[in-house]
């Protein structure tokens, strides 16, 4: 040990103790209040004077009065160990850094006052400094990481206890065999070094921990999604039956009136039966467009009909509930399907009533995309013309679509195109056939 | 004689279309018809279509869907089509029941009646049905027209021959093209086999079968075939003198 004067040891003792709980302030603001601080210094006081009787006691007690530190914030007792066992590694950390440059910088005797407040200051200083940098770091991180989480927070605990530890054992045994200097020195160079290796580990553990996380949450989603889109599909349903038994009812209605007569009557049934207004209730439902598993191609779907709703044009969904769609096709498809939804919706949106129709027809050898649209009454269009590249009806438009949707399909033997003009309205149909 | 077969769950509305039957009847009677099944119960239809005994054209009326019976309209409709390619189905329906596209395409109907027209509109669809029904039968009955038939995705599809204006192979697939007045459509196929089946149609490049009838001009400077609808497809100058005896013919 080296030779202090007892009164100056004990006072920067005092003030190493203060630091403790200084710093146990700082990481949970919650803490700070006055009868804390006197509590706090009346602490620090009592141990660092025990501690000239007792040796090490000054390192056990500050660890009990901590714990009275909470009496009105009582937050989780792992992250009270957490803070615990922080400021003590910190505290521990500073110490051995700053009376290494302590004496580094003076002499072992002669400048001892310098030296003691030298050592002070800088343990200040270096503590102050990791504590303000790790809430700062914990900041930042907690854009990503959620120390809420109580498994990550026992992560970290059980890390920084580990290096605690270490620091412990090595305290005891270099205080065992009198080599302090040299203790300090290895000290600072093996907690830098464990706390680099602790830190990656458990860096690399809280990242593989919040992949299963999410995996978790997403698997949830799932299930809720398929749940939900159950119950769209049964109310659905249950909207349709009681349609069509209104429908009904209101038709045998009109046929028992005809023979009484009531004009009046039969024109508020005839009425009714055209109201449309039931109708639009559902429109957002789409049957079978639920049931439909391949995501890519249900997703170019569903956007493209909410685009063509966007620009009022009347939509009709027909989906065969049993689709099965090759992998393999999947993507060629979802880029067929956005060039013809966009052709069809920019080929009718000018017209007065617009409308764009889609079917998904499945038999045991094909699968057919059938899209239709209207066009201008009497509208001419010539189908080799619309394959040409650059042509199209529409002005400003690049009218590529066709030729790209053609050339995709050529690349797959068992994709047929057909388009079909007729009645004025535009059909393409895409079959393809099923490979066995 | 052509036989006529009703399956609809409303009984009242049974007995309405019974009667519009009725009086097509009594103010067509240059035609010969007759109601073969009237009923509520889609299995009742069934058992007519598996065991009746006359080959008489047929003419279905069919509502889309049952109350009271797990067999729909089109699963009835989709049966009667796989054995029987002439019939003439006319679905009755309410609008939300409709799955258009997908009927069109798997049962190709005569027609469909809406329930919310009301019974007027529905009365003038049928007769109007029953009148196009009998305008091609009588079409059927006195000339066969040339028909190109074509398979896709285990269908097969028929195509009246004078609405070609020409078959195309493609450079990049071993599909065909056929180019008619209505639609381009591709399926697997061979170009020579075809020629030699149609008189009419001409092998105008090694790519390209033209139909003759069809064809309103050929340029021989820029070796292009143009036809009545203004389409256009290319000629090989080997094949130019030949095309030309064929259209003088």
């Amino acid at each position: 040990m080296i030779y202090l004067s007892t009164i100056s040891y004990q006072v920067m003792d005092l003030i190493n103790n203060i630091l403790f709980f200084l710093l146990i302030f700082i990481i949970i603001p919650q803490t700070r209040s006055k009868l804390n601080v006197i509590l706090a210094i009346l602490a620090s006081i009592t141990f660092s004077f025990i501690d000239l009787y007792h040796d090490s006691t000054g390192l056990l007690l500050p660890i009990v009065s901590y714990f009275f530190l909470f009496r009105t914030y009582k937050p989780r007792v792992v992250n009270r160990i957490l803070t615990l066992i922080t400021s003590t590694l910190i505290n521990a950390f500073s110490q051995s850094l700053s009376g290494l440059i302590a004496l580094k910088l003076f002499n072992y005797d002669g400048h001892m006052l310098e030296m003691l407040i030298s050592n002070v200051i800088g343990n200040y200083i270096i503590a102050l400094l990791i504590v303000y940098s790790g809430i700062f770091t914990v900041h930042w991180l907690s854009r990503y990481i959620d120390f809420n989480d109580k498994i990550i927070v026992m992560i970290i605990t059980s890390a920084l206890a580990i290096l605690l530890m270490g620091l412990i054992a090595l305290t005891i045994v270099s205080r065992i065999l009198n080599v302090q200097l040299e203790y300090m020195q290895t000290n600072i160079i093996l907690s830098a070094i464990i706390f680099i290796f602790i830190f990656l580990g458990t860096l690399y553990y809280i990242a593989g921990y919040l992949k299963q996380q999410r995996a978790i949450k997403e698997l949830d989603k799932l299930k809720e999604n398929r749940l939900y889109i159950k119950e769209l599909e049964d109310s659905y349903n249950e909207m349709r039956k009681f349609k069509h038994d209104y429908k009904n009812l209101l038709l045998s209605l009109s046929i028992q009136l005809q023979d009484n007569q009531n004009t009046a009557a039969s024109e508020t049934i005839n009425k009714l039966l055209k109201d449309s207004s039931i109708e639009q209730a559902s429109k957002l439902n789409y049957p079978g467009l639920f049931s439909l598993k391949d995501e890519l191609i249900r997703g170019i779907i569903i956007s493209k009909l909410i685009t063509a709703k966007n620009e009022n044009i009347a939509t009709a969904v027909e989906i065969a509930p049993d689709i099965n769609i090759s992998r393999n096709d999947s993507i060629t498809i979802t880029r067929i399907l956005g060039i013809l939804f966009d052709n069809a919706i920019e080929a009718c949106r000018n017209e007065s009533h617009p409308f764009l129709d889609f079917a998904l027809i499945s038999d045991p050898k094909y699968t057919e995309f059938i899209i239709t649209n209207n066009t201008a009454p009497n509208a001419k269009i010539n189908l080799n013309q619309i394959f040409s590249n650059g042509f199209s009806t529409k002005e400003n438009h690049s009218g590529l679509g066709l030729t790209n949707v053609q050339e995709l399909v050529n690349k797959k033997p068992n994709f047929f195109l057909k388009t079909k003009f007729e009645n004025d309205e535009f059909t393409v149909i895409l079959t393809i056939e099923k490979e066995n | 004689m052509l036989n006529v077969a009703i399956c609809e769950d409303n009984l009242e509305l049974i007995n309405v279309y019974r009667l519009i039957f009725k009086n097509y009847m009594k103010e067509h009677p240059e035609h010969e018809m007759r109601i073969v099944v009237s009923t509520g119960n889609p299995s009742e239809l069934e058992n007519y279509i598996k065991y009746r005994s006359d080959n008489n054209p047929m003419f279905y009326l069919l509502d889309i869907e049952f109350a009271d019976s797990e067999t729909k309209g089109i699963d009835i409709a989709a049966e009667i089509r796989k054995n029987d390619a002439t019939a003439k189905i006319v679905f009755v329906t309410t609008h939300e029941e409709l799955a258009y596209l997908t009927f069109k395409r798997k049962i190709e109907p005569l027609d469909y009646i809406r329930k919310e027209d009301g019974i007027k509109a529905m009365n003038e669809s049928l007769y109007k049905d029953l009148d196009v029904t009998f305008e091609r039968l009588h079409e059927l009955n006195s000339q066969r027209r040339r028909m190109f038939h074509y398979s896709l995705g285990s269908r097969d599809y028929t195509v009246d021959i004078s609405t070609i204006n020409y078959l195309e192979t493609s450079s990049s697939s071993h599909k065909i093209f056929l180019h008619t007045l209505t639609e381009i459509t591709e399926f697997r196929g061979n170009l020579n086999s075809i020629e030699e089946e149609f008189s009419n149609l001409y092998l105008a490049h090694k790519s390209i079968l033209v139909n003759i009838n069809n064809i309103r001009s050929v340029d021989s400077m820029n070796k292009m075939i143009y036809f009545n609808d203004g389409s256009s497809c290319e000629v090989s100058r080997r094949k130019l003198p030949g095309l030309k005896r064929q259209i003088a013919q």
